[in-house]
């Protein structure tokens, strides 16, 4: 039944005119940026002014981080209407109380949709990176760094997502959920500016060092624990039913 | 057949978890071949009963077995039971055809038994010329009984509609009655209306929840004699009255 809501979920985001602007505006907005931050790298090469310069190793550094950088925020962003328009209007439109009248466990549907959503991440991921590595032809890349910036995408989209489901399921009213869910991404990422103490529970915090090239196992962990959680008190409380706050 | 028994013992529920109770200490059996109407005005609970008899709310207190076993426990009994909301589920970007496919297949049925399911269903509901329309294109009228399409295509052994004839004209309403008289001489079949005669067209029992209380006005299998319903408007009530 998971392949199920997955195949479905995976059809249902295919046909939403929602996640096709979505993808539309992240390759518009990042292929933009991207066209800036080769431009600058250009500019800077051809003046001589990388030359002697240890602190930058090269395009890798001038121009695939940066970009690696605002797709992140672009996810923060764009995480939260996946979410609405897999769980919020699903919620709106009864197909979440038909699910509940269908003998399908919460945990399969919570987990089959989930896998749905975050295929369609992954292939926004692959089409962001798809940008970066076109830059091979002609140019040398740190791989490492790369794959290292990679995997510090992958583990923000799987914990958010998680995250925005849990949000979904705990409000009734998806404008209010997607709502929410925006100002807690958005405070999650910017918490170690507001305060120093909780910087161990911040993203940039445990994304700072993956997007350098330093694997840790402490931030691969934090992300790890946020989104078994999180899908764990979504499916606890898609069990519990019902009534929903709000 | 008499294993298909639908009880429901002293429960009481509410919408929200804060919110007052709207049915306290209800009880009910019902059995396949009984034909059930709900009546009520606005807000007595008609929507949060049938929410919970199909196991999507869980009653704050008391039981609700199904094949003599608990509805909220075994997830599996759920394949038995066919509910239509208040909102239709369907997602507006998919064709009638495909909205009734993924019903189908959540109720587990194979992919032969859908395709078949779905000529079936649709040949009786007349819904064969609209199978390829995108359901964001449908009146509200169609996508009710694309609805109740999709609530029966597995043909389930506990019906329940919540307000299934509203928004569908005088011939599919007769149409959707017919089809509902059929399948309730093997099934369990709970609807609601506002309508008194809506309901007494088929239904063999009906009852009429008011402010958190329920009561019998017809139970033909209890052979009883039913009190008559006069629908007057006093103090802008529905008024059930017993005649002599």
């Amino acid at each position: 039944m998971k392949k199920v809501l997955f195949a479905h979920t995976l059809k249902q985001l295919s046909l939403s005119q929602t996640a096709w602007w979505l993808a539309a505006i992240g390759l518009i907005v990042l292929g933009t940026v991207d066209y800036k931050l080769i431009q600058d790298y250009l500019s800077l090469a051809s003046n001589g002014l990388l030359e002697g310069n240890i602190a930058r190793v090269g395009i890798t550094d001038d121009v695939v981080r940066p970009l690696m950088g605002y797709s992140l925020i672009y996810f923060v962003l764009a995480i939260p209407l996946v979410c609405l328009q897999i769980i919020g209007f699903d919620k709106q439109m009864g197909v979440m109380q038909f699910l509940q009248t269908c003998p399908i466990a919460p945990k399969e549907w919570v987990i089959g949709k989930y896998v749905g959503a975050f295929s369609y991440l992954l292939m926004l991921q692959t089409l962001f990176a798809s940008m970066i590595l076109v830059l091979l032809k002609g140019n040398h890349l740190d791989m490492g760094l790369f794959w290292s910036d990679q995997l510090a995408l992958f583990l923000i989209n799987m914990s958010l997502l998680a995250l925005g489901f849990l949000i979904s399921s705990i409000f009734a009213n998806p404008t209010l959920a997607t709502a929410i869910n925006l100002i807690l991404n958005l405070a999650l990422l910017m918490l170690q500016w507001f305060s120093p103490s909780l910087a161990d529970f911040s993203l940039s915090q445990h994304t700072f060092g993956l997007l350098h090239g330093q694997l840790n196992t402490v931030d691969i962990g934090f992300f790890s624990i946020i989104t078994y959680l999180a899908l764990r008190f979504c499916i606890r409380l898609n069990q519990l039913e019902k009534p929903h706050v709000v | 057949m008499e294993d298909v028994q639908l009880a429901v013992e002293n429960i009481t529920v509410s919408p929200a978890p804060f919110a007052p109770h709207l049915l306290t200490n209800f009880s009910l059996t019902l059995r396949p071949g009984d034909i059930l109407g709900i009546l009520g005005s606005n807000g007595v609970g008609k929507t949060t009963l049938l929410k919970c008899l199909s196991g999507c709310l869980t009653p704050k207190v008391g039981q609700l077995t199904f094949f003599h076993r608990s509805l909220m426990d075994e997830i599996h009994l759920k394949k038995h039971i066919g509910f239509l909301p208040d909102t239709v589920p369907l997602i507006p970007y998919f064709t009638v055809y495909e909205n009734l496919s993924w019903m189908a297949k959540f109720r587990k049925l194979s992919k032969t038994d859908t395709v078949k399911a779905i000529t079936y269903v649709s040949e009786r509901l007349g819904l064969n010329q609209w199978t390829h329309i995108l359901a964001k294109h449908l009146s509200l009228g169609q996508k009710k009984l694309v609805g109740i399409a999709g609530t029966l295509i597995h043909q389930p052994r506990l019906i329940i509609l919540d307000e299934p004839l509203n928004d569908l004209d005088t011939q599919v309403r007769e149409r959707v009655l017919e089809e509902l008289k059929t399948l309730g001489k093997h099934s369990i079949v709970i609807f609601t209306s506002h309508y008194y005669r809506d309901l007494a067209t088929i239904a063999n029992k009906i009852l009429l929840l008011e402010k958190g209380q329920s009561r019998w006005v017809l139970d033909k299998s209890n052979d009883t004699p039913p009190p008559a319903v006069h629908r007057t408007r006093k103090n802008k009530k529905l008024v059930v009255e017993k005649t002599s």
